[in-house]
């Protein structure tokens, strides 16, 4: 997926601007402050909110439309940061529902869902109702409803808050997985330790702008020493806030 | 693939729990309201129908919680970045509504048709009345999944629906269902396909119209547009629905109808032969009168049968609410032709009419056999219903008497009487 000068906003306010981005295989870790336009550029990528400039490719298909937008969709896998889901379903049903409305086609429908819950270690949980399940197991039917059908690119929105250790150490087995299935992932968190643990590249946000970009070593190395952080990551990624250093 | 998945939108509804409920409802509006359609096919086919007036209310303010669960559990992003369009999602919804809402009334038909099939004259079930009961429950699951689609309170759309459902309690020219289903009436063709169309209508637009926007910036959806088009179609029709006539419009009277062996003979539409042997028992009991001046046609008619330009085609009886409707129909057909032609002075005009009431009162005790006929208002207005029932139990040659009192007093009353 490429950006080319992708500008987004509603009204006189531009949430994100000029912003020019490469998504490939392998796993993308998003960084930024509150406010960022990291939920925007996430909900630009997954093409819900058609961007006011600039151009959005998939595979070098031009997404011009909602026609175009749909066809892409089939593609990608997204996981809101509100992440919605009806209590009332079991993990089969709903994983099953997301992959109807990714347009996943019936001969293969049931079997993608199976995959899809297998992936995420929730075959057990398979006929629970949601409203049964911890939050933990919540983010992994998330997950497992953003991957099913194979999408090449899948989109994920904070989806370790709210999680415990134990559930975050499980949820980072799930995105290895995902990168060694050779799918493009971005990642957008504000925990730098989830970045170092799996992403292979990480770009840093702010006022909707695309800061830095480099893999999470060369973050560490742009720590400056005076910077706040109990990590070399976490002193890198706050040494970029408030240094005002911004790298293409 | 997709009816796998409406299978499971069915599974969830909380229409599920309601299920029951609107079962009772329609079994209970059936037979609540009274039991005399029964065995008359149009009759039954049109009490079949108007529990989905009731239930309607109840299906479309779960239609809207139904609809507007899409915002309250949060799925819309999601549903936002599908690659299918959004209306199948919403079909789904409906469709599941919609399902609830015809099992709910289907029982009610089915019992009409067990309960009256013993009974009942030539025919069936009628398809127009329980087409416009399909057509209430369509409407009802539509305007409540467009309530919950567009409005994100969780009471506003049950409210919203009850309100629009009921105003057509007051709305006449828009109604669509029908109190009941007399045979001299037929379901108009024209008001049944506007009914029908607008009902589409209506699902169409419950299903394609844009629901709110989580995001400012999602766009792509031109509710701006959509919205005010929809408002307009729907405005336009009810207009068109006001202007298709009235639902229900006179039917063409039978080339046979039935009509009862002994005289005085009663006449009736073949759909409603169950209630010939008690208009024809009523016949009898006034033809058993005992004289005193009645006089009695030699045929009894229900309405519609004959040229309403037929003199007497006025008085003809009417089954309004089974048989207890009848004796006062029956009651003036005989003063029709009883009652003398006067010119009445002012001064004399209440004691006319009261001896006239009197003797209407007492017909009516005599062709029911009892004073139920006159039912809950008591009779004609200023009678003394306890000396009716008193006369009605005297000797017949006292009746007899009574009865030639009141006509003489009734000529007393007026000046230049003339028999008709």
């Amino acid at each position: 997926m490429e950006l080319r000068g992708v500008g987004q906003g509603y009204g006189a306010r531009e949430v994100i601007s000029g912003l020019d981005l490469d998504v490939r295989p392998g796993v993308l870790g998003l960084l930024g402050p509150n406010g960022a336009g990291k939920t925007t550029l996430l909900r630009t990528l997954a093409t819900v909110a058609p961007p006011t400039r600039g151009a959005i490719s998939v595979c070098g298909t031009p997404v011009v439309s909602q026609r175009a937008a749909r066809r892409v969709r089939r593609h990608i896998g997204y996981l809101p940061q509100h992440f919605g889901f009806y209590p009332g379903f079991t993990v089969y049903d709903f994983v099953r529902y997301c992959a109807w409305l990714r347009g996943v086609p019936a001969a293969t429908i049931d079997a993608s869902t199976r995959e899809a819950i297998d992936f995420v270690d929730l075959s057990q949980r398979s006929g629970a109702k949601l409203r049964s399940l911890s939050g933990g197991m919540i983010r992994r039917c998330g997950i497992a409803s953003a991957i099913v059908g194979r999408p090449r690119l899948v989109l994920l929105d904070e989806p370790t808050v709210g999680l415990d250790p134990a559930q975050r150490l499980e949820f980072r087995a799930v995105l290895r997985r995902l990168r060694a299935a050779n799918v493009a992932v971005m990642l957008s968190t504000h925990l730098v330790e989830d970045v170092a643990a799996v992403c292979d590249d990480v770009v840093v946000m702010r006022d909707g702008r695309l800061i830095w970009r480099g893999d999470p070593e060369s973050l560490a190395a742009a720590a400056l020493p005076s910077a706040e952080g109990d990590t070399p990551l976490e002193r890198g990624y706050m040494s970029l806030l408030g240094g005002q250093r911004a790298i293409a | 693939m997709t009816a796998v998945m409406l299978w499971t939108e069915v599974r969830r509804s909380p229409l599920r729990w309601w299920l029951p409920v609107l079962i009772a409802l329609d079994v209970a509006m059936l037979f609540g309201r009274n039991t005399w359609w029964i065995g008359v096919w149009p009759e039954a086919s049109a009490a079949a129908q108007l529990p989905a007036y009731f239930f309607g209310m109840v299906l479309g303010g779960g239609a809207a919680w139904t609809a507007g669960r899409v915002h309250r559990a949060g799925i819309a992003e999601q549903l936002a970045a599908a690659a299918r369009p959004r209306w199948p999602a919403e079909l789904l919804l409906l469709s599941s509504t919609l399902i609830y809402g015809l099992v709910a009334y289907a029982p009610g038909v089915v019992i009409a048709a067990v309960v009256s099939a013993p009974h009942a004259g030539p025919g069936f079930l009628w398809l127009s009345y329980l087409g416009i009961g399909v057509c209430l429950v369509v409407l009802s699951a539509s305007a409540g999944h467009l309530a919950g689609k567009l409005w994100s309170s969780r009471f506003v759309p049950p409210i919203a629906v009850a309100i629009c459902l009921f105003g057509q309690t007051v709305l006449r020219p828009v109604r669509f269902y029908v109190l009941s289903g007399h045979v001299q009436v037929e379901i108009s063709a024209t008001a049944f396909a506007t009914r029908f169309a607008f009902a589409l209508v209506m699902a169409v637009l419950a299903v394609t119209i844009p629901a709110r926007a989580v995001h400012r910036d999602t766009r792509g959806t031109p509710a701006g547009v959509l919205r005010p088009l929809a408002a307009v179609t729907v405005m336009a029709g009810l207009v068109m629905i006001a202007m298709a006539g009235p639902l229900q419009v006179t039917r063409a009277a039978p080339s046979q109808p039935l009509c009862s062996a002994a005289k005085p003979r009663v006449c009736l539409w073949p759909e409603e032969g169950r209630y010939v042997g008690l208009v024809g028992a009523m016949a009898a009991r006034l033809a058993a009168l005992p004289g005193g001046g009645l006089k009695l046609p030699e045929t009894f008619y229900e309405a519609g049968l004959r040229d309403p330009a037929v003199p007497d085609a006025a008085a003809d009886f009417r089954l309004l609410e089974g048989g207890v409707s009848v004796p006062s129909f029956l009651s003036s057909a005989v003063l029709n032709r009883t009652l003398p032609v006067c010119d009445v002075p002012a001064a004399n005009s209440e004691k006319f009419t009261h001896e006239a009431f009197r003797l209407d009162a007492y017909l009516q005790v005599r062709s029911y056999g009892t004073a139920e006929a006159l039912g809950s208002g008591g009779g004609p207005p200023g009678i003394d219903m306890r000396e009716i029932a008193d006369v009605a139990h005297r000797p017949e040659r006292v009746q007899a008497k009574w009865v030639s009192d009141r006509l003489a007093a009734i000529r007393r009353a007026g000046e230049n009487c003339r028999d008709r």
